[in-house]
């Protein structure tokens, strides 16, 4: 018995063990462009309760849309989960995973997506399931064939991936007792403010009479949404950020079609809005591709509108517990005029 | 399924389990099972050939033990002495007979599935010469698991019961259980019926210290594997893989590199095998024991992989040195040389050649191979010839050849042989061989020695060369404690509970964090493995 207990005590310490070297082995992605690990990490240290709207989507979304702005202006507690390359399927663990932790009243579905066929690279599996705690649904993302991930152990023990990191640890790898909430992301926004105008508009938004066929694949992971935030009593609201390199009319048409169908809301926001002054010369970082800080306020001041006046989410602005926001507000703000100054 | 890979340790795992728990009786038959599944899982059909190597050597005993029980009666009931010498003769032929055919069968699968090809490139290379319009087509043949290992170990229980050393044995359950036990089928060691094939058939009860050293052994074996042979194998491999855009230093780190790569690989594997064994209660041969404090060639070849040696040496050089043919020459040389030195070296010298010719082939389908064996044939005929030459200039010079120095210079001198072996046997023809030794000697790059571009072969970093030395350090620091007769598992065992745990953790985490596998490297394989 008591060669017994010593074993166990040996494999616990052991498991202790390998569970710091993980920590400190495991990449972590905090660059402002790419903040995957605080926008992960910090969404599991929100206080329980405190948030109201998930952002979901690809690279879009990840740098299109401000919570803090959503915050600053209408008092909406909204957290976003945008990732590049995010496909469907992704989008769909990421929503399972996230109202486990969070009463979401409302999930904001950026549909790109939609028509992603290609897999997200490994990177971008790894930015997302190293920091994904282990649960039931990652689990369940980690064996569906459609994600076609391979080297599955892996992703549950990414010691096994990382471990040759060892001689190329930085000191930031080392702090593994660090809260995410306070770091490079704004309540998982992805911030850029530099300014490439998008200018050439020949093609875009042309409508050509076609319309671009949804894969049968992303159908059935938008179903899995739909059908998720039905039993969970989450509304859902679908919206295209401006993207002038990814997104046009073929797509818009089989998008506006499928939420017909679902009898789901979709705001394109590529098309002019009442009350949304975009401008691809100032509000693009990239040619068209991303949207920059500016792009980003001006996108998440026309959803956070409709998310108060249609939706009704609620104004958390004069309660208590969210004094967090007001910080992380502050914080966004200093990092603005920073990047200015840098500039 | 490797050696090296998560699938085996679960693999084990399960088989332990299940063989602790299962009752006494059915033990073996867990072994048998799990061998034969591993087996499959490796090799899937080519299971037919290590099931017919089986079955022939099991057959082939019991008729030799039948031809021999019948003998044995009939003389019993005759009394004329000519007609029982004459009786015994036949039964004599008879044996010989089943075991040359036993021999041809299986020596046969293992000369075809692994030479096929060889000799048919080397009869078509002589037909074009002699403008024969004949070529003898390849064919595209898989080599079955471990066939060179479980071939030798198999028709050496047939031998044993030929020679008399050991009774044919009716149970074709253990018979199988032998030629296949899982661990070992795959790099031996090759392992004799006498000792092995009780321990495996017999139940053993789980033991703690057993379990424990079994589990330590195995963890020892994949550090030497992963942490130290694959990191000096990123560099062999960039190094022999292009070896002209190499010269001097690099040349001469990758040759020892590769030395310490397969020694550490090799014996690795035995440690895991070993271990894995141990942990069931099985005590499987030694393979390896220090051959780098070996002061001869010689007794490098007594220390590295042992049981390939004793098994060329009990089924070729005795068969052949007690041969009516070396026996004739023997008498022939005394006669010729006047029972000079030579004179006794001659038989010795034939019958090793045959040994030497024999390893070499063993390694592979190639004349390379060939000729690693016979590189050291040469070296050992040469150091038997020159054995009184050197005596005489040691007496001359008065060397204290108890001198720490002089057993140094003799260490280092064996390493230097080996590492020429290790080059013809790494290098993929002897001509590459030739070039590297040859730019070995160039200055051309001595640069990289200063700006540390040697550091960054084969995608290494210069840390990966401290952890190098630190596994160097550590196998001779063992290696030492070994020779002077330490047991480390049992003095481990001795220490306090804290120390204990740090060594245990500290070598778990260096072959976890230091390994050389996942996604970032290619698991590689065995080399002994291919053989």
């Amino acid at each position: 018995m008591k060669k017994f207990i010593r074993v166990i005590v040996f494999l616990i310490i052991g498991s202790i063990l390998f569970q710091v070297a993980t920590l400190i082995l495991v990449p972590k992605w905090i660059g402002q462009i790419d903040p995957a690990t605080p926008r992960f990490k910090g969404y599991y240290e929100e206080e329980p309760g405190t948030i109201d709207v998930l952002a979901v989507g690809a690279s879009d979304v990840g740098r299109g849309y401000s919570p803090i702005t959503v915050w600053n202006e209408y008092g909406i507690t909204s957290y976003n989960l945008g990732t590049s390359n995010q496909t469907m399927s992704l989008a769909y663990y990421i929503i399972k995973d996230a109202i486990e932790y969070q009463n979401i009243e409302m999930v904001v579905l950026d549909m790109d997506a939609a028509f992603v066929t290609k897999n997200a690279p490994e990177g971008e599996y790894r930015k997302l399931f190293d920091n994904m705690k282990y649960s039931k649904t990652k689990l369940e993302a980690l064996q569906d064939p459609n994600l076609k991930i391979e080297d599955k152990l892996s992703y549950l023990f990414p010691l096994l991936r990382f471990h040759s990191r060892w001689s190329k640890l930085e000191p930031k790898d080392l702090k593994i007792t660090q809260k995410y909430t306070k770091s490079t992301s704004y309540k998982g926004m992805a911030m850029s403010n530099s300014v490439k105008p998008y200018i050439d508009k020949k093609h875009y938004m042309k409508d050509k009479g076609e319309i671009e066929e949804i894969s049968k694949e992303n159908r059935k992971y938008i179903k899995k949404i739909v059908d998720l935030c039905k039993e969970k009593n989450i509304k859902l609201l679908w919206v295209e950020i401006p993207s002038a390199s990814s997104w046009s009319a073929a797509r818009s048409k089989a998008t506006k079609k499928l939420a017909k169908e679902y009898q789901i809301e979709f705001i394109d926001m590529n098309y002019p809005l009442e009350g949304f002054d975009f401008d691809w010369k100032t509000d693009t970082a990239d040619n068209g591709n991303h949207l920059n800080v500016a792009g980003a306020e001006k996108v998440s001041k026309y959803i956070g509108n409709v998310l108060k006046q249609k939706y009704g989410l609620k104004d958390h602005r004069k309660e208590q517990g969210y004094n967090n926001w007001y910080e992380e507000a502050k914080r966004y703000e200093e990092n603005k005029k920073q990047m200015e100054s840098k500039k | 399924m490797s050696i090296n890979s998560l699938n085996f340790i679960l693999f084990v795992a399960i088989v332990c389990i299940m063989y602790f728990l299962f009752p006494k009786k059915v033990k073996w038959v867990i072994l048998l099972f799990a061998s034969y599944v591993f087996y499959f899982l490796a090799s899937s059909k080519l299971i037919v050939f290590l099931l017919a190597t089986t079955i022939s050597i099991y057959l082939a005993a019991l008729l030799i033990g039948k031809i021999e029980k019948n003998t044995k009666k009939i003389c019993k009931e005759i009394e004329d002495k000519a007609k029982k010498k004459e009786i015994k003769n036949k039964a004599k032929t008879k044996k010989k007979w089943v075991i040359v055919a036993t021999l041809l069968i299986n020596f046969g699968f293992l000369a075809f599935l692994k030479y096929f090809n060889f000799i048919a490139g080397n009869l078509n290379s002589l037909f074009e010469l002699f403008h024969f319009s004949i070529e003898i087509p390849f064919k595209d043949l898989i080599l079955p698991l471990g066939i060179s290992y479980y071939t030798l170990q198999a028709v050496s229980y047939a031998i044993d019961v030929y020679r008399g050393k050991i009774e044919p044995d009716k149970n074709l359950g253990r018979v199988a259980l032998f030629v296949s036990f899982f661990p070992q089928i795959v790099e031996g060691p090759i392992g004799r019926y006498e000792s092995l094939a009780n321990q495996l058939y017999e139940p053993h009860k789980f033991n703690y210290r057993n379990a424990k050293f079994g589990i330590q052994l195995m963890i020892w074996g994949y550090f030497k594997k992963m942490v130290i042979a694959d990191r000096a194998g990123l560099f062999v491999n960039a190094v022999f893989g292009s070896y002209s855009e190499y010269s001097g230093v690099a040349i001469f780190l990758a040759i020892a590199l590769y030395t310490l790569q397969i020694y550490a690989e090799f014996s690795g594997c035995m440690d895991i095998v070993r271990g894995t064994a141990q942990i069931m209660g099985i005590d499987m041969a030694v393979n390896f024991e220090r051959p780098f404090f070996s002061r001869s060639v010689q007794e490098f070849w007594r220390r590295w992989h042992i049981t390939l040696g004793t098994w060329l040496k009990d089924y070729i050089f005795y068969p052949i040195s007690f041969s009516k043919f070396t026996l004739k020459l023997t008498e022939k040389a005394k006669k010729l040389f006047k029972n000079s030195y030579i004179a006794k070296l001659i038989p010795a010298a034939f019958a090793l050649f045959f040994v030497w010719f024999g390893n070499g082939i063993w390694h592979g389908a190639s004349w390379k191979y060939i000729c690693y064996g016979l590189y050291y044939y040469i070296i050992m005929l040469l150091g038997m010839l020159l054995e009184p030459l050197g005596n005489k200039i040691v007496q001359l010079l008065k060397v204290n050849t108890k001198a720490f120095s002089y057993k140094l210079w003799q260490i280092l001198r064996t390493t230097g042989f080996v590492f020429i072996g290790m080059l013809i046997f790494r290098s993929h023809s002897l001509q590459d061989a030739f070039s590297m030794f040859t730019s070995m000697f160039s200055l051309k790059s001595i640069g990289s020695l200063v700006d540390g571009s040697l550091l960054k072969i084969g995608g290494l970093v210069p840390q990966d060369f401290t952890v190098l030395i630190i596994g160097v350090v550590m196998l001779f620091v063992v290696g030492l404690l070994q020779e002077k007769g330490y047991k480390i598992r049992e003095k481990i065992e001795e220490q306090n509970l804290p120390f204990r745990w740090l060594l245990y953790y500290g070598i778990i985490f260096a072959i976890i964090i230091l390994g050389i596998y996942g996604p970032g490297y290619v698991a590689s394989d065995f080399i002994y493995g291919q053989f």
